[in-house]
């Protein structure tokens, strides 16, 4: 939601504006977006639309798993036709409660727990490169503990945000210096690529590059980094690609569709099966290109059946989803002020989008196929159980926007958060103020390098200034944040830098 | 932040507009590729109907079969390619090969090394093991899915050689082009005579299956179905046990008689309905290879002259236009002239005075000819072609020989001294034993019949028409005739016995009628004095008849006990029925009439 839709006032919900809407169409529009607006205004909204969005996720994700996996699953020994399913709906019990975790520890306590977090994600890669990993269909990716398949990758994304996250916040204004912008973030990222690479595992670097851009676009780094990284990417991609026949392959299959054997294959395959789809969809159930005409039409391609069963519709709804979760996540970034939130929550959201754009992107053809699945509906157990801790973060991290926090306090946890025995968020408590270097401390930005800063000639507090909306929190008839006990009440601007 | 959120919803839009383009614009060609790459014509076989006997048992049915297939060219360069490229992952061909041929020797039981072989050969398609059990044959394309499986189907003869030169044999034909056209069809017999009706039409339908295995369905695409016809069912009039006891003991007569060869049919007196038709040589349909010889059906093939028997003829005209009575004496001396031939009795005599029974029951073939002269050669050759000599019967059995009947305008005097006593005509023992069906009657000959109905797939029961009956002679005739025929089993003192005495069945009347026929010399082109033809006919019982029995023995060794009398036979085969189906015994006894009078 915009800042103008949230910056309505909630007292206009009055008899004028209903009566308005039944004169007029025009009017009638303008009610509907009045009611929205009022609803999406309360303290709790951003909550109660991660939980929506997780919940049809997770029943979308679940259906469509026990309608593409039969066939595989029959097929393969020692399976039953539901033994696929069944072990996705274990880890969607798992991952309920990782959900659970993740909402109810204070996010401080995440936080503090963060490095340790990042140390183990890398001890753990190692260790997977170790006998003690497991090696299926090639990567040397799994811990395989009895029926389990555990992919530390995974939570190595995880580990990532926090920690970069953690770090870059802490480091605050030294970051207009490059040494401290990239170090120890990108040397401790690029060992994480490089472990991740000997397994080798491509989609999971991927993700990881999109987290670690994340965090440094967060962290304000400038736009002639990013144009650095692009080009590195591009030449990493290149050279991966020529030293891995099957990479080639992929990118050439990409460059040069309408080969339909090969490695073509697979891509053909999904565009076939939405071709099917149309716009309704065969059916739920009744997909073709789960009966092995779709390689993993299970967990990479699963998009390409809901093409097929649910249609252009079905399509629409996911994306729906998807984008649902972008603005409401970055609603949650921005509405949060302690800046360790919003970069998590902001990185948090870019991960899971992206990764679902990535995924949606090489199913429709638009880019080159890597193994990244789409998050909450590809069948993988790592995947979802990591996915839903980062949805009970960023729910966690809803929970924390000023007014939640004075709602919760000020009127209890509510039902849902009774049930689930929820703390009250706490709020936030900026940190003690170090004495600054210099004598005095001039706007942000002014003292930078014009080498570093080129484009930044307007400092960031004379830029944020008209995007404050002078009504903010006066006329809205809000629950005032608490101003009195920590003197920042409302929406200060962060004092760490950053994006916005 | 909000770049980012315009990013990202900004890439999550350009996929939904990929998605317009994929699922609309180029939907149609798309799925049409689509649709091609999965979609399968499957064949829907037709099943070939059954032959089953009077009773509903079967004679003949089909049983669904799988053949393996192989392609060793292509596979061994497949497997070795995969060797070199990962080795220690997949096994060489060799090695593949060889656990190929044991896991088939394990689960068919077929030889490895036979396998091994095949597999290994440098042909480009090998068919491995043939009609097998499908469950058997899944198991095996299961593990190895580069073995294929067609489709086929067996005939079954749960009878062996029970029928079999009847119903004949039906074998998997691959020499259409089209493979969809592959199917069962007859050899030999019905199987082949009827082949139209068995077979059925095959069908197919388009179904979309699994990649990379055809016979997996996805459920609910099956569509465009031309629905199979299977194949009508024939039911036959032929009862199974009737025709095992009949093959049976006709080829054990034959061979204890040294006969060449055999053949016997038994009918209903009144419907003409063939119970059994048996030869003496029969075939095993079930095995692989079948020996030409035997697979043939002389009983309807093989027209002989019939000898004796066919004084029936005579008897029946010489009664019919009253010239004679049965108690009628006739001086019958020891020979006979016609024209420029001498004809004798089998035995020698004087001047006899004998009854007209005794003239049949003796077989007297001077007595027959004076008869016969009496009757005049125009209402005999009427009387042979009332009679249905010369014409086919229309049994319903292929290759059936209508015989032969010298025309009327082609007699040549010496031709009536030969016709009344059975030499110069031919005719099946089914024409032989439907004469005698006209005797048993009442005067209406019934055209032997051996298929009943047909029953449609749809369980439907189409009786095959009855064909119509022929009135030959009055009723009354008829019995007469029946009544003198009881005494050639007349087994009194002499010189009132009868031919075959050993015919007779205790408690039963009988009618019958013994032959012996000389058979042309080959070499000398004259009638031969020891190849015979030996030929019954013969009505159970005379006094209310069921079953007429026909058998007639190829150059049995006349010399030997059993090789100049086909009526002990009849004897076994009368008391059969008798049994099985519970005749019902005469009144009375069989009377004592006298055949010679003392000289």
């Amino acid at each position: 939601m915009t800042r103008a839709m949230r910056g309505r006032p909630a007292s206009a919900a009055t008899k004028s504006g209903t009566k308005k809407a039944e004169e007029h169409p025009r009017g009638r529009v303008a009610g509907v977006k009045f009611v929205l607006t009022a609803w999406l205004g309360r303290p709790l909204a951003s909550f109660h639309l991660v939980l929506a969005v997780l919940g049809l996720l997770t029943v979308l994700g679940l259906t469509m798993v026990l309608s593409a996996s039969p066939v595989v699953s029959a097929k393969t020994p020692g399976s039953t036709v539901y033994t696929v399913f069944i072990k996705q709906t274990l880890f969607v019990a798992a991952g309920s409660v990782l959900f659970w975790i993740g909402l109810r520890v204070p996010l401080r306590v995440i936080r503090s727990l963060s490095p340790y977090a990042m140390l183990g994600t890398v001890l753990s890669l190692m260790a997977v490169l170790t006998p003690l990993g497991a090696n299926v269909n090639g990567a040397q990716s799994w811990f395989i503990v009895g029926p389990l398949s555990i992919q530390p990758v995974e939570f190595a994304k995880l580990a990532l945000a926090l920690w970069g996250a953690h770090v870059l916040v802490v480091k605050g204004k030294a970051l207009r210096q490059y040494r401290h912008m990239l170090v120890p973030v990108v040397p401790v990222a690029l060992l994480i690529f490089a472990l991740v690479m000997l397994q080798p595992d491509l989609g999971g670097t991927v993700t990881l590059g999109v987290v670690l851009i994340a965090l440094l676009w967060f962290a304000g780094a400038p736009l002639r980094l990013f144009g650095t990284i692009a080009a590195g990417g591009l030449a990493g991609v290149v050279l991966l690609a020529v030293g891995s026949g099957y990479r080639l392959s992929r990118v050439v299959n990409f460059l040069k569709p309408g080969d339909v054997e090969g490695a073509a294959f697979q891509s053909n395959q999904a565009l076939y099966a939405l071709a099917d789809g149309g716009l309704f969809g065969q059916g739920l159930g009744e997909g073709r290109s789960k009966w092995e005409y779709l390689p993993n039409v299970q967990n990479d391609f699963i998009f390409a059946l809901i093409g097929e069963e649910l249609g252009f519709l079905g399509c629409v709804l996911v994306l729906g989803l998807f984008a649902m979760i972008a603005v409401v996540g970055m609603r949650i970034a921005t509405r949060n002020i302690d800046p360790w939130i919003r970069m998590v929550a902001a990185t948090l959201t870019v991960w899971l989008v992206a990764q679902a754009a990535i995924n949606i992107g090489y199913v429709v053809g638009l880019l080159p196929v890597t193994g990244i699945t789409l998050p909450m509906i590809s069948a993988g157990g790592t995947s979802v159980v990591v996915t839903m801790l980062v949805f009970g973060i960023l729910a966690n991290c809803a929970r924390h926007e000023p007014e939640a926090v004075a709602a919760l306090r000020s009127q209890g946890p509510g039902k849902f958060g009774t049930l689930l025995r929820l703390p009250a968020p706490d709020p936030y408590n900026p940190p003690v103020r170090r004495k600054p270097a210099r004598p005095s401390n001039p706007p942000r930005g002014a003292d930078r390098p014009t080498g570093l800063s080129g484009r930044r000639t307007v400092p960031v507090e004379l830029r944020r200034e008209p995007r404050r909306d002078p009504r903010h929190g006066s006329r809205r008839g809000r629950v005032a944040p608490d101003r009195t006990a920590h003197g920042r009440g409302g929406y200060p601007r962060g004092a760490e830098g950053g994006r916005r | 932040m909000r770049v980012v959120r315009i990013l990202l919803v900004i890439g999550l839009i350009a996929t939904g507009v990929k998605l317009v383009q994929v699922q609309a614009f180029e939907a149609p060609a798309l799925s049409a590729k689509s649709q091609r790459q999965r979609s399968a014509t499957v064949d829907v076989q037709a099943v070939r109907g059954s032959i089953v006997d009077r009773n509903g048992s079967p004679l003949a049915f089909s049983v669904e079969v799988r053949t393996l297939s192989y392609r060793p060219q292509a596979m061994r360069k497949q497997w070795d390619q995969a060797a070199a490229k990962h080795p220690g992952q997949f096994d060489n061909y060799e090695a593949h090969s060889a656990k190929l041929a044991q896991r088939m020797q394990d689960v068919l039981g077929v030889d490895a090394h036979q396998m091994l072989a095949k597999l290994r050969s440098a042909a480009k398609f090998v068919y491995l093991v043939n009609n097998i059990d499908p469950s058997k044959a899944r198991t095996i394309t299961d593990e190895f899915p580069e073995v294929s499986a067609e489709v086929r189907a067996v005939r079954d003869y749960p009878g062996h050689n029970l029928a079999s030169n009847i119903v004949g044999v039906a074998n998997w034909r691959m020499d259409d082009p089209d493979t969809r056209n592959h199917n069962l069809h007859g050899l030999s017999g019905l199987e082949s005579s009827l082949d139209l009706m068995l077979a059925g039409t095959p069908g197919h339908q388009v179904v979309d299956t699994e990649e990379g295995d055809d016979g997996v369905v996805i459920p609910g695409t099956v569509r465009q179905t031309q629905a199979a016809v299977d194949g009508s069912d024939v039911v036959l009039t032929i009862d199974g046990d009737v025709q095992y006891y009949l093959q049976e003991h006709l080829a054990a007569f034959a061979k204890k008689a040294g006969a060449h060869s055999a053949s016997a049919v038994i009918m209903d007196a009144h419907t003409g309905e063939v119970y059994a038709l048996a030869n003496d040589k029969s075939f095993d349909p079930n095995k692989p290879t079948y020996d030409n010889a035997a697979m043939a059906n002389p009983a309807v093939s093989n027209p002989y002259e019939p000898g004796s028997v066919n004084k029936v003829v005579t008897a029946l005209a010489s009664i019919e236009y009253g010239i004679t009575t049965p108690t009628a004496v006739h001086e019958v001396p020891g020979q006979i002239q016609v024209a420029d031939r001498t004809v004798h009795d089998a035995w020698s005599h004087g001047l006899l005075q004998m009854t007209t029974t005794g003239i049949f029951a003796k077989s007297s073939n001077v007595g027959t000819l004076e008869l016969a002269q009496r009757v005049g050669p125009d209402r005999f050759s009427d009387m042979l072609k009332r009679l249905g000599l010369g014409q086919r019967t229309g049994i319903g059995l292929p290759g059936e020989s209508p015989g032969s009947v010298p025309p009327r305008s082609q007699w040549s005097g010496s031709t009536f001294g030969n016709l009344p006593i059975g030499q110069g005509l031919s005719m099946t023992v089914l024409q032989m034993a439907s004469m005698y069906q006209t005797v048993a009657n009442d005067g209406v000959r019934v055209p032997p019949r051996i298929i009943s109905a047909e029953v449609r797939p749809d369980g439907s029961r189409v009786q095959m028409p009855r064909p119509q009956g022929i009135r030959v002679v009055k009723p009354q005739t008829a019995i007469t005739v029946r009544n003198m025929l009881r005494a050639v089993t007349q087994g009194a003192p002499y010189p009132n016995s009868g031919t075959a005495p050993q015919a007779a069945l205790p408690g039963y009347q009988v009618s019958g009628k013994t032959g012996t026929a000389q058979q042309i010399n080959p070499v000398t082109h004259t009638y031969s004095n020891s190849n015979y033809w030996i030929t019954f006919a013969g009505i159970l019982p005379a006094d209310s008849p069921r079953f007429v029995v026909g058998i007639v023995l190829d150059r049995p060794v006349y010399t030997s006990p059993d090789g100049h009398s086909a009526a002990p036979l009849f004897h076994d085969v009368a008391s059969f029925l008798a049994q099985k189906y519970n005749i019902p015994l005469s009144k009375t006894e069989t009377p004592v009439v006298t055949l010679q009078l003392p000289s």
